[in-house]
């Protein structure tokens, strides 16, 4: 079956969505509770689970920080979310990935308020089609929030990318292996910071711009859907 | 799993208040302006061994790039063409931060950062790395050694990597029956690199954007932006890093700052590779590599394999 | 004319969650759960705004236990050494109970010390220090404190439980009068219960917990006295 990027009579893409339309989200939180906080968050067939076990003791002590938390941020995909069975040993892309989602996190997390301890994240892809770190950084967020650990916002991301030249929105994996830009971003949305940015491809800086504005929207849109999400698992808290 | 990094070298607060008090009035601790950058030298053919190489100092900064040449497997949906592979060690000699081991976050990050810039701006013409259609074909094993720490590690990498690039010649291949035979020699083609790529990084220490960042302004800094730009000013990788955030102001500025730098290093690889492509290399070796080929080492084909699963994996 | 020194864009009792703005001016005393941002004021967790003198203060739903000298605890004994124990006061932070801090004297030996608390005892105390680099200290040198013999102990889910009750005296009388129990609720998000009987002691535990899981905002002694007779009637939780 060979599918194109875009229907040339409507302009719409390969799964009939406008370049700047976003696949639906579904956000839950409070999902695994074992953790101190959990959440699962979606993007149309992109569904990334995270949980947050801390603060707690760090171990070994000489890992710790005298005036402050350490975040440990695991970013894993599971062996069946991909097309192809992927080996469950951490990747060259994982730990980079880590790095950058750990790094989003860390301007988000008053990390100060717990000294010497760890907080850690963990977030695994169950089913990966696209835009997995921004869901990821996403999720993570949400738990984070769940867990009642202070933040200066919550962080909300969406991939923006560049397909036949058009710029589109919440690129998914079909459009990201024929594309030929994909700019993932994350952001503190209430204050207008940007936590987290990638391009992986070519745009121009005129693209650049437009692609950070089209971003810049989006994540306004997922921010309230996050909101929503952490005030129905309040609302749950009744359900004994 | 990504953690907090304990072991940063910590800059007294009276050190930091200096170089943050110099900035306000746009000067920096070793008297540049937010917006130079500091000495550049390249070597190329610094390892004669290898088929390119660059020795580049970037300030203190030293960055070797090696290239090697060697039969591989080519990409399934790409039989062709030949394979670029990029890796990076922070080698301990480096700097009393380097700890011996496996590579840390650090060296995958840069490694991943340079490899997208020449790949995704197709910087280097693979489909001419083609042995046997669909089962050999060239692969470039590109090699980054950290050989000493001063900070912007990415950038140095970036112009060693590309003058490595620039200069390497490539084999001949000939074929003999069962026998396929990589030529290498002084007298082959260099390889066919379409466009330049830099990267150029931009630090954010407090309210102020400096480009080439040395170690002590990157230990302070809250956050840094990596640009990867071809000849022409087009993006061809980004990569925000650190624990700080960029405000959308921000982010032109640094994009603008990061290109400034970035035509500084572009110049820099013109004028001194001008020189010394000029002058002859020595005689090299041959490698002899017989049909049906046998299985590569092991490190190197979970490497390769790797990277072809990650082309997959579509995020 | 004057300036408002503070707006506030929420009331008593809203829910808020991490990024909400609350309001913008100047806040008198620093909260970790309210951000400033320039003159903007964002809540950076999920709660309860409460409003007091015009002062905003937002109680979150879960947090975790940081000690701070003078907090009444319960604690745990965890481990016994040679002239410490290691107690678990519901925190990422163990504390230390060093012998010199209670009745005993001039003990040594872990085998002594386990003959005045075990691992598994629960004990009252007081923190009398958490400096940088060491653990919190804790003392049992003080009235009421000591070794916990009698009566139960119930952790709490929700720390949002520990605020709104800690300051309803008349709901904690409430609910020890009916009852017959003498409940104490600790700074750590821990409680004890000591009553006449077991049946008034796993009563108060049940209404406790019932507490715990529900969204009340605001507890009046006759919610009390309804909730002690609906646990009564199920006879167990829902």
């Amino acid at each position: 079956m060979s599918e194109l990027l875009f229907d040339p009579s409507t302009g719409l893409r390969h799964d009939g969505r406008k370049p700047d339309e976003m696949r639906p989200v579904k956000m839950s939180v409070g999902v695994l509770p074992n953790a101190q906080g959990s959440a699962l968050v979606e993007f149309g067939k992109t569904k990334v689970v995270a949980a947050v076990y801390g603060p707690r003791e760090a171990l070994p002590r000489f890992m710790t920080l005298p005036d402050r938390a350490i975040l440990r941020v695991r970013y894993h995909m599971a062996p069946f979310s991909t097309k192809e069975r992927k080996s469950p040993a951490p990747s060259r892309r994982e730990i980079e990935l880590s790095k950058v989602i750990r790094e989003a996190l860390e301007a988000a997390v008053i990390s100060e308020l717990y000294p010497k301890t760890t907080i850690d994240v963990f977030i695994e892809v169950l089913q990966a089609d696209g835009g997995t770190r921004t869901a990821g950084v996403t999720a993570a967020s949400l738990a984070l929030a769940d867990a009642g650990i202070p933040m200066r916002d919550l962080v909300a991301g969406v991939a923006v990318g560049k397909v036949g030249g058009v710029l589109v929105l919440d690129i998914d994996e079909f459009e990201d292996s024929k594309g030929e830009a994909d700019m993932p971003v994350a952001m503190m949305p209430g204050l207008d910071k940007i936590v987290l940015l990638q391009l992986n491809g070519r745009l121009t800086r005129d693209e650049f711009k437009k692609g950070i504005e089209m971003a810049r929207n989006a994540i306004k849109t997922i921010y309230v859907l996050q909101k929503q999400a952490l005030r129905e698992k309040y609302e749950k808290e009744g359900e004994a | 799993m990504s953690i907090t990094p304990s072991n940063y070298q910590l800059v007294p607060t009276i050190r930091k208040d200096y170089i943050l008090s110099l900035l306000k009035d746009g000067k920096r601790v070793d008297g540049r302006g937010p917006s130079d950058v500091r000495p550049i030298s390249i070597i190329t053919n610094y390892v004669p061994r290898a088929d390119g190489s660059a020795y580049v100092k970037l300030g203190e900064t030293i960055v070797l790039t090696g290239v090697k040449i060697e039969p591989g497997t080519p990409y399934p949906d790409n039989p062709t063409e030949g394979v670029l592979i990029v890796n990076a060690e922070f080698v301990p000699l480096a700097s009393p931060l380097f700890e011996p081991g496996p590579p840390d976050e650090n060296a995958y990050e840069l490694a991943r950062v340079i490899d997208r810039s020449f790949r995704e701006s197709k910087a280097i013409n693979l489909s001419k790395l083609g042995i046997v259609p669909g089962k050999k074909v060239m692969v470039l094993w590109t090699d980054i050694y950290v050989l000493n720490h001063n900070g912007n590690l990415i950038d140095a990498s970036a112009i060693s990597t590309l003058a490595a690039l620039l200069t390497t010649k490539v084999p001949k291949v000939v074929i003999n029956g069962e026998q396929v035979i990589l030529e290498k020699s002084s007298d082959n083609e260099f390889l066919e690199v379409n466009k330049k790529v830099v990267t150029a990084t931009v630090a954010k220490i407090g309210s102020y954007l400096v480009v080439d960042p040395n170690d002590e302004e990157e230990s302070i800094a809250d956050v840094r932006l990596s640009v990867s730009f071809d000849e022409r000013g087009e993006i061809v990788g980004l990569q925000k890093s650190g624990m700080g955030f960029i405000t959308p102001g921000d982010l032109d500025n640094m994009v603008d700052l990061a290109w400034r730098a970035a035509n500084i290093y572009l110049k820099e690889i013109n004028e001194q590779l001008a020189a010394q492509l000029s002058k002859p290399r020595e005689e090299k070796e041959v490698i002899i590599e017989k049909l049906p080929v046998e299985k590569p080492s092991v490190d190197e084909e979970s490497v390769e394999e790797e990277q072809e699963k990650e082309k997959q994996i579509e995020d | 004319m004057e300036t408002q020194k503070l707006e506030l864009y929420v009331q008593n009792m809203d829910i808020v969650v991490p990024g909400d703005l609350i309001g913008e001016g100047e806040l008198e005393e620093y909260s970790p759960y309210i951000h400033v941002e320039g003159r903007k004021l964002f809540s950076t967790v999920l709660g309860i705004v409460e409003i007091k003198e015009g002062k905003p203060r937002i109680i979150p739903l879960h947090t975790t236990y940081i000690p701070q000298v003078n907090d009444l605890v319960i604690g745990i004994i965890v481990d016994v050494g040679h002239s410490y124990w290691t107690v678990d006061i519901n925190s990422p932070y163990e504390a230390q109970l060093n012998v010199s801090e209670t009745p005993l004297k001039q003990v040594i030996g872990t085998e002594n010390l386990r003959k005045f608390l075990d691992i598994g005892d629960y004990v009252l105390a007081k923190i009398i220090s958490f400096e940088r680099n060491k653990d919190p200290l804790i003392t049992l040198k003080g009235k009421d404190l000591g070794k916990l013999a009698e009566g139960k102990v119930i952790e709490f889910r929700s720390s949002r439980v520990v605020w709104s009750i800690l300051r309803r005296k008349k709901v904690i009388d409430a609910l020890e009068e009916e009852l017959g129990v003498s409940v104490l609720i600790t700074s750590n998000g821990r409680a004890w219960i000591k009553g006449v009987s077991q049946e008034a002691e796993d009563t108060a535990i049940l209404v406790l917990k019932k507490i715990d899981y529900s969204p009340f905002t605001k507890l009046t002694p006759s919610d009390i006295s309804k909730l002690i007779s609906e646990v009564k009637m199920k006879g167990g939780m829902k």
